[in-house]
């Protein structure tokens, strides 16, 4: 993202505002000390990012009746994960590292639709103009940066330097993150989810107004029955995406946090679906390596991941890198027999030779 | 009375054949990780009364001031470089 110099962060067009946030006055949602002139004294008991629950829902009561449900209020994906990989005994000790290096990947009403979200250095979005669509590049993916952002746009490429292009909805689809993922989804409206998987696919392919035609006898030779029920769509129109390995936290002796990530790999892999349910009824996915490992938290304890193998490494993606043709649609032996495109335990043992156990739940045994 | 037990019986016995065929193909899913109890997250601040809120202090000196560039220039203070530690992707 563009860097803002201290004074753009907080230079505002009293115009901007619109009317009715304008009526409101600074104070009353900030606070501080209004008709004084000396900084300091005004800033008195200013609070930069005002709680959503004691100004927003005033006025915007639904949303922000929702929001505390949302994942990025909650972060329940982390939770979940920590949980299946860690134990009781281990679980204080962990959570210290969580505030440390977890807890900021948070946003709130205004660190999306008013200022840059706190973690990337907050900063108005556009001189505190309240924005009903928040800017994708100064927002969305000024956190999801290195995976959805790099991936959406276009800006990888294989070991081999083929460059990856970007996914069909950006180019030429022009699509900003909101056109897929809704209002009620960022709002927490669709229910408390303890992952980002969790429920039906939001957004799916096929839901209304997208592509509810696709399915067998559409006419297209590769939308079999088979094929439909038991492949998940991003398998044959994915390109390929980005892994990340070993990402280890620490302090540094003047106690700032940081971590350290092995370099990332571009590929595609399938695998077998771990979380197999009626709203995700496939058989086969694509798999991604998250930044984990088992020892990736070993500077604030011994085995804090003491059920490491209880969950996979290997996990269900939906990589942002969508194209109607792929390598995987030339042809039936592009995917059959074809042992390269899947998570074999072979390519495991070669890549995380310490996760296999892991991922027995994903590992294809035997290549259809 | 005995006819009349016999369809009930038989009207049964087809509801049931009828819901068989009906029922979703089944899904046995992969054996779930264990988990350990729920442990408790942020919780959101409780809503309270949906009045409007009034503005409470005369704002003009801080519009003044925030839409000044100048003075804001002035006034600033670029934050101290942060240590950039980390290595690899986020």
């Amino acid at each position: 993202m563009p860097p803002v110099e201290a004074w753009e962060k907080v230079f505002l067009d009293d115009q901007a505002l619109g009317r009715v946030h304008a009526e409101l006055g600074c104070i009353a949602c900030h606070g501080g000390v209004g008709g004084v002139t000396d900084m300091a004294a005004a800033h008195e008991g200013v609070v930069r990012d005002p709680d959503p629950a004691q100004t927003c829902a005033s006025c915007h009561q639904e949303t922000v009746q929702t929001y505390g449900d949302s994942l990025h209020v909650t972060l329940a994906g982390y939770y979940t994960v920590l949980q299946m990989r860690s134990d009781e005994e281990h679980w204080p000790q962990l959570m210290v590292a969580f505030d440390n290096h977890c807890d900021d990947c948070h946003a709130s009403c205004g660190q999306c639709h008013v200022s840059r979200p706190t973690i990337n250095e907050g900063g108005l979005l556009a001189q505190h103009e309240f924005k009903q669509l928040p800017p994708m590049n100064l927002t969305c993916t000024g956190c999801h940066g290195s995976r959805v952002n790099d991936e959406y746009k276009g800006k990888n490429q294989t070991a081999d330097g083929e460059k990856v292009p970007a996914d069909v909805h950006f180019n030429p689809g022009g699509m900003a993150c909101f056109a897929c993922h809704s209002g009620d989804q960022m709002h927490g409206a669709l229910g408390v989810e303890d992952h980002r998987y969790d429920g039906p696919p939001t957004p799916s392919c096929t839901q209304e107004g997208c592509h509810e035609e696709i399915g067998p006898g559409d006419g297209i030779a590769y939308h079999t029955e088979e094929h439909i029920a038991r492949v998940q769509c991003q398998v044959c129109h994915a390109a390929p995406y980005k892994h990340c390995y070993n990402c280890h936290v620490q302090l540094s002796d003047e106690g700032v946090p940081f971590f350290r990530t092995e370099p990332s790999e571009i590929f595609l892999r399938i695998g077998r679906n771990p979380i197999q349910s009626p709203d995700r009824p496939w058989e086969y996915v694509l798999v991604r390596h998250v930044p984990v490992a088992r020892d990736t938290f070993a500077y604030y304890g011994e085995n804090l991941l003491a059920n490491f193998d209880a969950r996979e490494t290997w996990t269900y993606a939906t990589p942002h890198t969508i194209q109607r043709r792929t390598p995987q649609t030339a042809s039936c032996d592009s995917c059959h027999g074809n042992a390269e495109l899947f998570l074999t335990e072979a390519f495991v043992r070669q890549r995380t030779p310490d996760e296999v156990e892991a991922n027995r739940r994903v590992i294809v045994e035997e290549v259809p | 009375m005995r006819t009349k037990g016999i369809w009930l019986f038989l009207s049964g016995l087809l509801g049931l054949v009828l819901a068989g065929c009906l029922a979703r193909p089944e899904i046995t899913p992969l054996p779930p990780s264990p988990m350990l109890p729920a442990v408790p997250t942020r919780a959101a601040t409780p809503i309270p009364s949906t009045e409007t809120p009034a503005p409470q202090a005369d704002s003009s000196t801080c519009i003044a001031c925030h839409t000044d560039e100048e003075t804001l220039k002035a006034l600033a203070v670029e934050p101290e470089e942060a240590e950039h530690l980390s290595e690899g992707e986020g």
